[in-house]
């Protein structure tokens, strides 16, 4: 680890719902780091508060969530002690963001072009003329055939591999330090899949990437460092070849298992017994417990602690206390 | 799928007017026809006893001893050519009266009629970013006694508050009658006051609660999230990526709305003694001047008809997903 400031450092977040049915943890304490131009994946079951995790770091939640304790350093600076204002100036510029469903995160009364430009005519004053050339030089640098008609579109004419780039050609026209990716390929079929991975791969030589998915093989191709979270809280974490070779947490090996490769298409998918519990009234001790093979008295009465269990590999588990 | 573009798409809504009209004139001469009246008699009814032969000629002269298709025919050409025949108590032609009365009822109407979109769609704006507090609880009490008030109880009401016992405001009429000290404008505003208000209580109650809805079901849209992690101010984020998508429902209601604006000024008009359109047809109505009330019909019809020409144009413009219909 270097000494220089890290990109972002999330210090133990807590971040709430306050529903009428409780209060939903759905981010509960967790600590997460990423350095300068590294790419690291935040993988989990639907559900677990990988969202929640990403929203709460442009603080961008919906009004009944709050963020109730810990810090976000990004560069050194806590996002969470900002004004609305100075976020403002953040978000967009310097973290941008990119969304699951293409279609539905682009304004459908808007053209093509009036999304994109309003994010550099924001702030620094540009001409609209000169906007409009570097939102065609975006799009054409994402590959996108026909960028001139396609600027003067509507999100509803393009396809989803199209609405998928220009959704990602906002989060790029500030050159942000820092992109959050929350699953850009889950709703694209598989030939888009592999355009918007290999055009991932490409910008990640520029910028910090946080890719939150489900999807392992993403994870994979693009990654450098993993995060396993489970019910709020993170199981697992470090180098994704240690972990994809040697998971430490029997929830990190039983989501490896579940993931399908060729030559294991024969066999029997394995699968994590059980459901993802209720954040509301999470279990207590390790919040794996109730679906755990391995577990032992002490997991359903004490929280396992985070232990080093090997070279940049860390577990939150009994198992190796 | 490339959606049209607005110039078809206008085109393709003014010719679809076309018949629309032609079925309302087709329904108003059925109208005529349905009423147990027999014109010829209520023509001639006034003088009295008349011959069997002074009817038959009058029959005659109104086209009236035609058969149904042929009237019918005649009729459509003769409002095509703007001819509603003569009023029998005015003994004026009906065109005349009507266009008489248009500017006070136009008058009336579009003050009502912007009070209400202006500070209906704020308000709903204002009550929809901060839903259950003080003020939108306040606001939503408000507007459903606005909505639910009948229009003669509020006019009278309003009356009896502001005219006749704070005396704020003059009682009725367009200007004070022997003449005004100061300006014609300010005398026609202080006139205008009143039934304007009155006018335009239901429909602002009505756009303030679609506003209000519609910007609620939008701001907790996902494209409301890219927005602002533009960093996009707030102002933006609300005037030009959630108004303009929320704004539908309310141009919608609005158009429908202005065309029978006409028809609740008749209570408006009439209590405030305002000499517009919506009195002309409460006269008509009391006096059984029937080519005048059928004229002032065709009137309203047309200006439904147009103000829903005008609301699926500006839907267009709004949403281009529209024009792919």
């Amino acid at each position: 680890m270097s000494m220089s400031v890290k990109t972002l450092l999330i210090n133990k977040t807590k971040t709430y719902y306050f529903t009428r049915f409780g209060t939903v943890r759905a981010v509960d304490g967790l600590s997460m780091e990423l350095g300068e131009k590294e790419a690291v994946g935040l993988i989990g079951e639907s559900g677990c508060g990988k969202t929640t995790l990403a929203l709460s770091i442009i603080r961008l939640l919906p009004p009944q969530c709050k963020i109730l304790e810990g810090s976000i350093l990004f560069k050194g600076r806590n996002l969470l002690e900002l004004t609305e204002k100075e976020i403002n100036r953040v978000r967009g510029r310097e973290i941008s963001m990119i969304f699951q469903n293409p279609s539905s995160y682009l304004n459908p009364v808007m053209k093509i072009s009036e999304q994109i430009i309003e994010c550099i005519t924001n702030h620094h004053a540009m001409k609209k003329s000169e906007a409009e050339e570097k939102a065609l030089e975006m799009l054409t640098k994402l590959r996108i055939p026909e960028a001139k008609q396609v600027m003067r579109c509507y999100p509803f004419e393009l396809s989803g591999g199209m609405q998928q780039r220009v959704v990602i050609a906002i989060a790029l026209i500030r050159n942000p330090v820092l992109l959050i990716a929350d699953e850009p390929t889950t709703s694209v079929d598989a030939t888009i899949e592999r355009q918007i991975l290999n055009l991932l791969n490409e910008l990640k030589e520029n910028l910090s990437l946080l890719l939150v998915t489900h999807n392992l093989g993403v994870v994979a191709e693009l990654c450098e460092k993993i995060y396993c979270m489970y019910a709020g809280k993170i199981v697992e974490y470090g180098d994704i070849f240690k972990i994809f070779e040697n998971p430490m947490h029997p929830y990190t090996s039983g989501l490896l298992k579940s993931a399908l490769s060729i030559d294991e298409l024969k066999k029997k998918i394995m699968v994590v017994k059980g459901d993802v519990p209720s954040l509301i009234n999470p279990p207590p001790g390790c919040r794996f417990h109730t679906r755990c093979e391995h577990v032992r008295p002490i997991c359903s009465k004490q929280e396992p602690p985070t232990v080093k269990v090997g070279k940049n590999h860390w577990a939150s588990c009994w198992l190796h206390y | 799928m490339y959606a049209p573009g607005l110039k078809t798409y206008i085109i393709k809504r003014l010719l679809s007017a076309l018949p629309t009209i032609l079925v309302v004139i087709v329904i108003n001469f059925a109208l005529i026809h349905a009423a147990p009246y027999d014109p010829a008699l209520m023509l001639v009814g006034e003088a009295g006893y008349v011959s069997k032969e002074y009817v038959a000629r009058i029959r005659a002269e109104y086209g009236l001893d035609k058969s149904l298709p042929e009237q019918l025919l005649v009729y459509i050409l003769k409002v095509v050519n703007a001819d509603f025949g003569y009023s029998y108590f005015h003994g004026e032609p009906v065109l005349r009266i009507i266009a008489q009365a248009i500017p006070a009822t136009l008058l009336l109407m579009a003050t009502a009629f912007t009070i209400a979109i202006l500070i209906g769609i704020v308000f709903g704006i204002f009550s929809a970013r901060k839903p259950n507090s003080m003020t939108d609880i306040l606001f939503g009490i408000l507007s459903t006694a606005g909505y639910s008030m009948p229009r003669f109880l509020l006019a009278t009401l309003v009356l009896w508050m502001f005219s006749l016992n704070l005396g704020w405001f003059p009682s009725g009429g367009v200007r004070t009658v022997g003449g005004y000290s100061g300006s014609d404008v300010v005398d026609v505003l202080t006139h205008l006051c009143l039934p304007a208000l009155t006018l335009a209580t239901y429909d602002l109650a009505l756009v303030y609660r679609l506003t209000r809805t519609s910007m609620l079901d939008t701001l907790a849209k996902d494209y409301i999230i890219t927005a602002r992690s533009k960093g996009l101010s707030e102002k933006t984020v609300l005037f030009k990526h959630a108004l303009r998508n929320a704004i539908a429902p309310v141009v919608t209601t609005s158009g429908v709305r202005f065309g029978l604006l006409l028809a609740g000024a008749v209570t408006t008009e009439t209590v405030f003694n305002w000499p517009g359109m919506g009195r002309l047809i409460y006269e008509a109505t009391l006096l059984g001047d029937y080519p005048l009330l059928m004229g002032t019909f065709v009137v309203i019809c047309m200006t439904v008809i147009i103000s829903n020409l005008l609301v699926d144009i500006i839907y267009g413009i709004l949403d281009p997903r529209v024009r792919l219909k």
